[in-house]
């Protein structure tokens, strides 16, 4: 039965592939993983993205400099790197990974994207593909994904904390002049929604910052002055619509801003969540 | 002959017969009016221009005499019936308006003033002041405005909203406009297919992936909802949408009673079509096809962008010749067509840009992919996660021209983030969600319909801008440069038509 499954969905794979005639879907292969870097040098700029076609999914980059670099590939919105958008100048944080070459060009891993809120309508670079340049291994190309027979993932429980509770910090990072909650975000929040129902908590302290982010070239980028409030109210009404009681909650924005200093600047533009026991 | 190609052949006359009668104009009458009070047999099969839509009731034949669905329980006349006609996949096309119109002398209760006219104030009884409901199928939708959110508190809308062209004269009225006693916008609708519930009226997680923030919940039990319900998605539910509708489309005073809102919901939920025939394919059914209706009674509710449990994979079998065991050389050619178009909606990749909800969501702009990606659920093509997205059916300036619909300028605040791909200040037919939300980002985001019974229910698109599934093609075509060939183009309305 499965392997008549199986062979049912590569003949299908193939018709379309066939029909399509591009080969614009997904090879099946795993992620590359690159190293942590965590002594590669760092770099901050601010500039617009370049996005090139390939023979599967497209690869993005910016330039600093005369320099292109490589910032990621497309896939899908649960994976850790979430392109650009073109009308939109790009925020790129990061350290330049020394002995690779991606999509032909030189590459800053890890690497913390921020798309600016406002439109530049002069990013709008779209190269075409070029032989020979292809992205890393990747899981979803163009087309569907492979993932239909797969289980659903769902967020691991967490083990039951033990009785003396203690106070939990739970802390999100935004990208720039954002109080927008991604994925990344969102998941970590419901863990603190987890721990504070667990322990019934006395009091949940949510704390907002805003903060600069110190440029390669010296310049100093600062967040918009409202953007504290932005992060400190979305969140307090998640956790209202969560069901948590209005009483349980202080919630501040932290005044003035947390200077970057160009290093891990994506670090503090952030938000602290204090479940207390 | 076995008898299953009998019956085949027997649709396909009864077919022929119809569109022979639509070609010399004879005019077949598959109106459902209000307090008809026949029985809604559990399957049915009604003709349109491409074949035979599939209607069934899963849970047993409708007794409509007294079924709030089915009579006129307000002060005008209608029934909700009278907008969501079986024959018209529990839509209605500006073919049965039109046909309306004539039969009735324009006195049918679906034109009332409340929102059959482009405006209550117009003269009634001349045709032009219900030109966008004669021409586009399309009924007034007013609007408070501000509005409120789920919790009925008032919003703080991040714009402001000026009327730049009024040509029904209603957003500019004393009474009725914008500047009235109680401000209101009138946006102009396409009517939605009241069918295959089951998979668009569903409950949600708690968190909405396309703004980071909680889905809307149901204001009865609290429960998170899966936010695909109107264009604008703001009914929570089907028994909030129902108090809604009665209160506006049948002008009822009073409130449904708790029996009537059960049996709405209650037939609601157990309606299903699809289109189950078409003239040169044949049975949508036969042979291993699993088209119309009858497969979506146990259809799989959840994603389908993917290989193994594509979107709709009903006509799979057709992709082997003999299996497809075709009748004709022209039944096999159009076959093999649709299978074409189904690959291309999977598929045939290109670029997705500047859509709201899509392109800002963490997936890029541009962004590489298919009709799939933003069509995904499972059965019903709509979007699993909340459908709302700024194609560009309404916005400037990629809206199709429609001089006869009104047109806004809406400018956001400084501090608003802006509209991703248009800025702070937006011109549009319909502000879509943001009507509801007062966000300067969901600015002409229109929740996406099912993809379902679209041969009976022309003209397309919440604002009826596409009169045929050609017409779709060309809005996508030019909408991202697609680049399609004529023979993608006809394949991918093929598919569409058989759905
Ligand atoms: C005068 C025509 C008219 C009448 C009568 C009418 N509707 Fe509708 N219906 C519409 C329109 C137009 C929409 C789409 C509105 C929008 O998107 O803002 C709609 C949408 C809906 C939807 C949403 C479907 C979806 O998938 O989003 C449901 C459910 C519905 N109507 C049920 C009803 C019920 C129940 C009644 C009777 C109480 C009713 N309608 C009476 C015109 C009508
Ligand atoms: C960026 C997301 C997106 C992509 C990609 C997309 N659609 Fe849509 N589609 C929508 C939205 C949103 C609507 C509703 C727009 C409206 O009503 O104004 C829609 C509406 C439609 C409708 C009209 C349904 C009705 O009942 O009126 C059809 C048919 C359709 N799309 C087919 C396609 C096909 C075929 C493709 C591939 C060529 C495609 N779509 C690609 C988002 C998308």
């Amino acid at each position: 039965m499965k392997t008549l499954q199986k062979f049912t969905i590569q003949v299908l794979c193939l018709t379309v592939l066939l029909a399509v005639g591009k080969g614009a879907f997904a090879a099946e292969h795993e992620e590359l993983v690159l190293p942590d870097n965590t002594n590669g040098q760092p770099i901050s700029f601010v500039s617009c993205p370049a996005i090139q076609d390939t023979s599967t999914v497209p690869c993005w980059f910016a330039d600093h400099g005369d320099t292109r670099y490589f910032l990621g590939i497309q896939q899908d919105i649960g994976a850790a790197f979430h392109p650009p958008q073109l009308k939109h100048r790009v925020l790129v944080e990061g350290r330049i990974l020394d002995g690779y070459r991606l999509c032909g060009a030189p590459v800053i891993h890890p690497v913390t994207i921020s798309v600016l809120p406002e439109m530049d309508l002069q990013c709008n670079e779209m190269v075409p593909a070029i032989p020979g340049i292809e992205p890393p291994p990747h899981e979803r190309g163009a087309g569907p994904s492979n993932d239909g027979l797969e289980p659903r993932e769902r967020a691991a429980p967490q083990p039951l904390p033990e009785p003396p509770f203690e106070a939990r910090e739970f802390v999100l990072s935004f990208t720039f002049d954002s109080a927008v909650m991604r994925g990344t975000v969102t998941r970590i929040i419901s863990q603190a929604f987890q721990y504070a129902r667990q322990i019934d908590a006395s009091a949940i302290e949510i704390t907002a910052y805003r903060a600069s982010s110190l440029l390669t070239g010296g310049q100093e980028l600062i967040e918009q002055a409202h953007i504290a409030e932005s992060r400190a109210e979305k969140l307090h009404t998640i956790f209202l619509e969560a069901g948590f009681d209005e009483d349980l909650f202080s919630v501040s924005a932290s005044p003035g801003y947390l200077r970057g200093n160009g290093i891990a600047d994506h670090l503090l533009r952030k938000a602290v969540i204090r479940v207390i026991p | 002959m076995k008898p299953k190609i009998t019956i085949g052949g027997c649709l396909l006359i009864l077919a022929t017969a119809y569109s022979l009668a639509q070609e010399s104009r004879i005019v077949l009458d598959q109106w459902w009016s209000p307090g008809q009070d026949e029985v809604l047999p559990r399957e049915k099969a009604y003709p349109n221009s491409q074949g035979m839509l599939g209607v069934i009731n899963d849970d047993a034949p409708v007794v409509t005499d007294g079924h709030a669905f089915f009579e006129a329980i307000g002060s005008n006349g209608r029934a909700c019936v009278t907008c969501h006609q079986p024959a018209d996949g529990m839509s209605l096309s500006v073919a049965t308006i039109q046909e309306r119109w004539q039969v009735t002398a324009g006195n049918d209760p679906l034109f009332a003033a409340v929102d059959g006219s482009n405006c209550p104030h117009l003269p009634q009884d001349d045709a032009a002041s219900h030109s966008l409901l004669l021409e586009k199928g399309l009924f007034r939708i007013p609007l408070p405005w501000p509005g409120k959110d789920s919790h009925g508190k008032l919003i703080t809308p991040e714009f402001t909203i000026e009327v730049v062209r009024d040509p029904t004269g209603c957003n500019t009225h004393p009474e009725y406009g914008l500047q009235s006693a109680n401000p209101t916008v009138s946006v102009y609708r396409r009517p939605r297919p009241v069918a295959n519930m089951k998979y668009i009226a569903s409950t949600g997680g708690f968190f909405n992936i396309k703004t980071g923030m909680p889905l809307d919940k149901d204001p009865e039990s609290g429960r998170s909802v899966g936010m695909n319900i109107m264009s604008d998605a703001r009914a929570a539910t089907l028994r909030v949408q129902a108090r809604d509708a009665a209160r506006t489309h049948l002008e009822r005073k009073e409130e449904l009673s708790e029996q009537q809102l059960q049996q709405i919901v209650d037939f609601e939920m157990q309606v299903f079509m699809a289109q189950s025939f078409q003239t040169q394919a044949g049975s949508l059914s036969d042979n291993g096809a699993t088209g119309g209706p009858l497969s979506l009674l146990e259809g799989r509710r959840g994603l389908g962008d993917d290989f193994q449990t594509p979107v709709f994979g009903y006509f799979d079998v057709w992709r082997d010749a003999s299996a497809a065991a075709a009748e004709t050389p022209a039944q096999q050619e159009f076959r093999e067509s649709v299978v074409r178009g189904n690959d291309i909606y999977m598929g045939r990749s290109f670029w997705i840009s500047d859509a709201v909800h899509i392109n800002s969501i963490g997936l890029g702009n541009p962004i590489k992919r298919t009709c799939a990606t933003c069509h995904n659920m499972a059965n019903t093509g709509m979007d699993l996660a909340p459908g709302y997205v700024d194609l560009g059916t309404t916005n400037m300036p990629t809206a199709n021209n429609m001089p006869d619909l009104p047109l806004f300028k809406l400018t956001c605040n400084d501090k608003a983030p802006p509209h991703p791909f248009l800025g702070r200040v937006i011109y549009t037919h319909d502000p879509g969600r943001a009507l509801i939300s007062g966000l300067c980002t969901d600015i002409g985001a229109i929740t996406m319909q099912q993809l379902r019974g679209l041969s009976a229910r022309a003209p397309y698109f919440a604002n009826g801008s596409a009169d045929s599934l050609r017409e779709i093609v060309d809005f996508y075509d030019r909408r991202f440069n697609i680049g399609y060939s004529q023979q993608e183009k006809q394949d991918l309305v093929n598919f569409l038509s058989v759905l």
